[in-house]
C-alpha cells in the first residue's frame, strides 16, 4: 500500500524510534524509578511512610492549598480571558503581559516577593504584626504563593478558545433578548467548558506540585506549613530515601490522575 | 415598524465607517443596503440593531428615539452573515432560545414554546431537522434556522447581514426568492446588507447604494439601474465601459468617441467621463453617420444568451460589448479582426459637478469600413503581457534550486556541530561530576572500553572494526535507499545522496562520542568524587 503524501518508511520509523526513546529516557524511566524506590522495602514500609501523621498533614495541606488556589484562579482566569477575548480596551496588552508574569519569573522569586511584602521586615509586616495576622510562614502565605504561581493556567488556556469562538454567538443571544448572565451561562460557558476544564486540571497539577515559591514562604514547620513536595525534600535530606520516594509516589500518582483526566478532556473536546 | 437614522457617524480608530448617513425605511418595506466591502453598510445595520453605538446621530423607531436603547429591548430580529447558530444546541433549542430567556413573567410555557418553534420550523420547511445540531446542516438550512430563530422573538423588524453571502449560487437563488415570498407574506420591515447588485435588485423594494461610508443613491431597483445618479453607482451596478475626455462647446470628446452634448454649450472645456454598458454598444463592419470608433476584437466568449466580446480601441483600452446571437452571426467577426466599433445609447457625465446621464442622447456611431488584421496581433498581445512562447505546461517543470544552497546549508551544519559538541560537553561534565548513577550505565565508560581502548589493545594488524562497520553501514544505507527509490519512484541519485548523508552523519556522531569517551577517560582520575554531595556518588 503506497501513500503518496506520507514520508518514506525509513524516515517514519526513525522519527518514531527517536520520539519513543526520548520519552522513555526522560519520562518513563524516572517515573518507574520513583515507584521502584518507593516500594524497595516492601508494601508495609510504603504504607507506613504514607500514613505517617506528618505525611498525612502535608497531604491535607496540599489539597487545601489547591482547593483555595484553583477556584480563585478559575474565577479570575475566566474573568481575565473574557475581558481580553471579547473586548478592546486600553492596556489590554499590558494585562496579557501581566497574566504571563508568573510564568516569566522564577517561582523562588515569586516566593521572595511575598516575603518582601508580608514578611516581618516587609512593607506590610509591621501592620500585619500589629493586627496579629500571620501570612508568611503560615497557611495564608502558602495559599497566596500557590495562587500567584498558578495564575496563568486558566486564563492562558481560555483566551485562544474564547477568541476562536468569536463574538457572534453572544451578539445573537443578546439580540434575542438574553441578559449578560444568561448569555454567559447559556452560550459562553458551554462553548469553552472543555478548555476551561483543561486549564483547571493543569492549574491543579501545578498547585499541588509547586515547590519553589511555597518553599520560600512556608518556613518548613513540620505538620503545619509543610506541603507534600516540601515533605519529600525534608525526608530526602534526612537520608530517608524510601519514605521520600513513597511520598513522592503520591505526588506522581496525582500527576498520573491529572494526565488521565487531561487526556479524557482532550478526547472529549 | 418604520426605521429612521439621522446623521449617523461611526469611526473605528481613524477609519470612518459611516459618515453622516440619514435614511428612512417605511414600515413593511424590504430595503437592501448595497455596496462594496468597507462601504459601511454592515456598520449601519449593526447600529440600527444596537450592536454598535454610533459616535454621532440618532436612530428612531416609529419616530421614537432608540439610540440609547439596549439591543435586548429593540425588538430586532438579526440574521448574522455566518448564521451564528449556537453550536452546542439543537435546531429546536436554537429557535426556542429567544423564548426561554424571557423574563419569568412573560416566559411562555414549554408547551407554547414547543408549538411556536415547530410552527416556525415548518415555516422555514425544516421541522424534520429539529433534533439536529447546526454542524449537521447544510449552509442553506443553517441560514433558514437562523431566520426562524430571529423570527421566534416576534421582532418588529428584521435585519439581515449578507444573508446569502456564504451560499453557493444555486441555493442562493432559491433562498432569495423564498425570502421575497416570505416578506410578502409577513410584511415585516426588513433591511438586508449585500454586495451583490443582482441580489439587491431582485429582492428589495428599495435599494440604498453606499460607498465609503456615505449613501450614493436611494431608489427602487429600476431607478437605481436605469438612472444612476453618480459614476460610482453606474460602475457598481454592473459592467460598464468608461470613456474619459472633456466636454466643450456642446460636444463631448471622450477618447475615441465624439458625441453631441448640448447640456454644456460653453466654449470652456471641462473634464468629463462617458459611460456605456456593454449592451448599449452596437457593432458594425461599416462606417455609419459618425460618432463611432474603430476597435480590434480581442476575445469572444460565446457561452450564454448573449455573446460577450472584448475589443481594444485605438488607445489600447479594453471595451466590453454584448451582442445578441443574431447580431454576432451576421457580423461573424474573428479575434484579431479590426472590424468593429461602438455606437449607441451610451451616456456621458461631467466630472466635478453632479454627474448626469442622458440616455439616447449619443447619436448612432458607426464604422468606417471592415478590415482584417492578421491573427499575429493576439500572439503579440500575449508577448507583451509576458506570456512565454512555450506551452504553459513547460513552465511549471523548471526546477528551482531551492533545496540545496551551500550558502544556507553549510552554516547550518557548522551550527549543528557546535550545538552537538556543546551538549556532549555538558553531558560529559554532568557525568564526571555526578560520577554516573551506575558505572555500567555510564555511556562513556562503556564506549571507552569498547571502541577506544579495546581496538588498540587487541590485534593491531587486523583491520580495525570501525572502517569495516562504516563500509557495512554505507552499503546498508545504499541498499535501503535503492529499495525505497524503486518503490517510491524517487530518483535513485537522491536516495544514494541521502544514504551517504545519513551514514556520514552517524559516523560523525559516533566519532564525536568516542572522542567524548576518551576525554572522559583522561579526566576521570582528576575529579575528586569523594567530595560529591550526592549519597550514591560516595559509596
Amino acid at each position: 500500500m503506497s501513500r503518496p503524501l506520507a514520508e518514506p518508511v525509513g524516515v517514519r520509523v526513525l522519527l518514531i524510534v527517536v520520539a519513543l526513546a526520548y520519552l522513555g529516557l526522560f519520562l518513563v524511566m524516572p517515573l518507574l524509578a520513583v515507584f521502584t524506590q518507593a516500594l524497595e522495602k516492601g508494601l508495609a514500609a510504603y504504607a507506613a511512610a504514607v500514613t505517617e501523621p506528618l505525611a498525612l498533614s502535608a497531604l491535607k495541606l496540599t489539597l487545601l492549598t489547591a482547593a483555595i488556589a484553583v477556584p480563585l484562579n478559575l474565577i479570575f482566569g475566566l474573568g481575565a480571558a473574557w475581558a481580553i477575548a471579547k473586548f478592546d480596551f486600553p492596556g489590554k496588552n499590558a494585562l496579557i503581559t501581566l497574566i504571563d508574569l508568573p510564568f516569566a519569573v522564577s517561582p523562588v522569586i515569586a516566593g521572595m516577593i511575598f516575603i518582601l511584602l508580608f514578611g516581618r521586615q516587609g512593607y506590610l509586616g509591621p501592620w500585619l504584626g500589629e493586627h496579629d495576622i500571620k501570612v508568611v510562614f503560615a497557611f495564608p502565605g502558602l495559599a497566596l504563593a500557590t495562587t500567584f504561581v498558578t495564575f496563568p493556567f486558566v486564563a492562558r488556556e481560555l483566551i485562544p478558545v474564547m477568541q476562536a469562538m468569536g463574538k457572534e454567538e453572544e451578539e445573537a443571544a443578546r439580540v434575542l433578548g438574553a441578559g449578560g448572565w444568561q448569555t454567559f451561562f447559556r452560550i459562553t460557558l458551554p462553548n469553552v467548558k472543555w478548555g476551561l476544564l483543561y486549564g483547571v486540571i493543569l492549574c491543579n497539577a501545578r498547585a499541588m506540585g509547586e515547590f519553589g515559591a511555597v518553599s520560600v514562604v512556608s518556613g518548613h514547620v513540620r505538620g503545619k506549613t509543610n506541603t507534600l513536595p516540601l515533605h519529600v525534600e525534608i525526608l530526602y535530606n534526612e537520608y530517608n530515601f524510601q519514605a521520600a520516594f513513597a511520598v513522592a509516589s503520591l505526588l506522581a500518582f496525582l500527576a498520573l490522575v491529572t494526565l488521565v483526566a487531561k487526556s479524557f478532556v482532550e478526547w472529549r473536546s | 415598524m418604520s426605521i429612521e437614522v439621522r446623521d449617523i457617524t461611526k469611526k473605528f480608530g481613524a477609519f470612518v465607517a459611516v459618515n453622516g448617513v440619514s435614511l428612512t425605511v417605511p414600515s413593511g418595506e424590504l430595503v437592501a443596503l448595497l455596496g462594496p466591502s468597507g462601504s459601511g453598510k454592515t456598520s449601519l445595520l449593526r447600529i440600527i440593531a444596537g450592536l454598535e453605538r454610533p459616535d454621532a446621530g440618532q436612530v428612531l423607531f416609529e419616530g421614537e428615539d432608540a439610540t440609547a436603547r439596549d439591543v435586548r429591548h429593540r425588538g430586532v430580529g438579526f440574521v448574522f452573515q455566518h448564521y451564528a447558530l449556537f453550536r452546542h444546541m439543537t435546531v429546536f433549542e436554537n429557535v426556542a432560545f429567544g423564548l426561554r430567556v424571557r423574563p419569568r413573567a412573560s416566559r411562555p410555557t414549554p408547551a407554547v414554546v414547543r408549538e411556536k418553534v415547530m410552527s416556525l420550523l415548518k415555516l422555514v420547511q425544516l421541522d424534520w431537522l429539529a433534533g439536529r445540531l447546526p454542524s449537521e446542516l447544510s449552509g442553506g438550512q443553517r441560514q433558514r434556522v437562523a431566520l426562524a430563530r430571529a423570527l421566534a422573538v416576534e421582532p418588529r423588524m428584521l435585519l439581515l447581514d449578507e444573508p446569502f453571502g456564504s451560499l453557493d449560487a444555486q441555493v442562493r437563488q432559491e433562498l432569495r426568492r423564498w425570502l421575497r415570498r416570505l416578506h410578502d407574506d409577513i410584511r415585516l420591515t426588513s433591511v438586508f446588507v449585500t454586495h451583490d447588485q443582482e441580489e439587491a435588485l431582485e429582492v428589495a423594494d428599495r435599494v440604498v447604494v453606499m460607498s465609503q461610508g456615505r449613501i450614493e443613491q436611494v431608489g427602487t431597483p429600476q431607478e437605481i439601474f436605469d438612472h444612476p445618479k453618480t459614476p460610482f453607482v453606474m460602475k457598481f451596478m454592473g459592467n460598464v465601459n468608461v470613456f474619459h475626455g472633456r466636454v466643450e462647446g456642446g460636444k463631448a470628446l471622450l477618447g475615441p468617441l465624439a458625441v453631441d452634448y448640448p447640456a454644456h454649450p460653453q466654449a470652456e472645456a471641462r473634464p468629463a467621463s462617458g459611460f456605456a454598458r456593454p449592451y448599449d454598444l452596437d457593432l458594425a463592419r461599416r462606417e455609419g453617420e459618425g460618432g463611432g470608433f474603430w476597435a480590434t476584437l480581442r476575445h469572444v466568449n460565446p457561452a450564454g444568451a448573449v455573446i460577450k466580446l472584448e475589443l481594444i480601441d485605438g488607445y489600447d483600452a479594453a471595451i466590453q460589448v454584448e451582442a445578441t446571437r443574431e447580431q454576432f452571426e451576421s457580423l461573424h467577426p474573428k479575434p484579431g479582426e479590426r472590424s468593429t466599433s461602438g455606437r449607441g445609447r451610451s451616456g456621458s457625465s461631467s466630472k466635478g459637478r453632479q454627474a448626469r446621464r442622458r440616455r439616447g442622447e449619443l447619436d448612432a456611431a458607426t464604422l468606417r469600413r471592415g478590415g482584417i488584421m492578421s491573427s499575429s496581433v493576439v500572439t503579440n498581445f500575449m508577448r507583451q503581457q509576458g506570456f512565454p512562447d512555450e506551452p504553459p505546461d513547460a513552465c511549471n517543470m523548471r526546477f528551482e534550486g531551492l533545496y540545496f544552497q551551500p550558502r544556507i546549508v553549510f552554516p547550518l551544519i557548522v551550527v549543528g556541530i557546535l550545538f552537538q559538541s556543546a551538549t556532549l560537553f555538558l553531558l560529559l561534565s554532568a557525568i564526571l561530576w555526578w560520577n554516573a548513577l551506575v558505572p555500567s550505565l555510564n555511556p562513556f565508560e562503556a564506549a571507552y572500553n569498547r571502541f577506544v581502548a579495546a581496538p588498540r589493545a587487541t590485534a593491531p594488524l587486523t583491520p580495525a572494526p570501525m572502517p569495516r562497520r562504516f563500509a557495512q553501514g554505507m552499503a546498508a544505507a545504499f541498499l535501503l535507499g535503492a529499495a525505497l527509490a524503486l518503490r517510491g519512484g524517487q530518483p535513485l541519485v537522491s536516495w544514494i545522496l541521502q544514504g551517504f548523508l545519513v551514514v556520514a552523519f552517524s559516523a560523525l556522531l559516533f566519532g564525536k562520542f568516542c572522542l567524548g569517551a576518551y576525554v572522559y577517560h583522561l579526566l576521570k582520575g582528576r575529579v575528586a568524587f569523594a567530595n560529591s554531595t550526592l549519597p550514591w556518588a560516595r559509596g
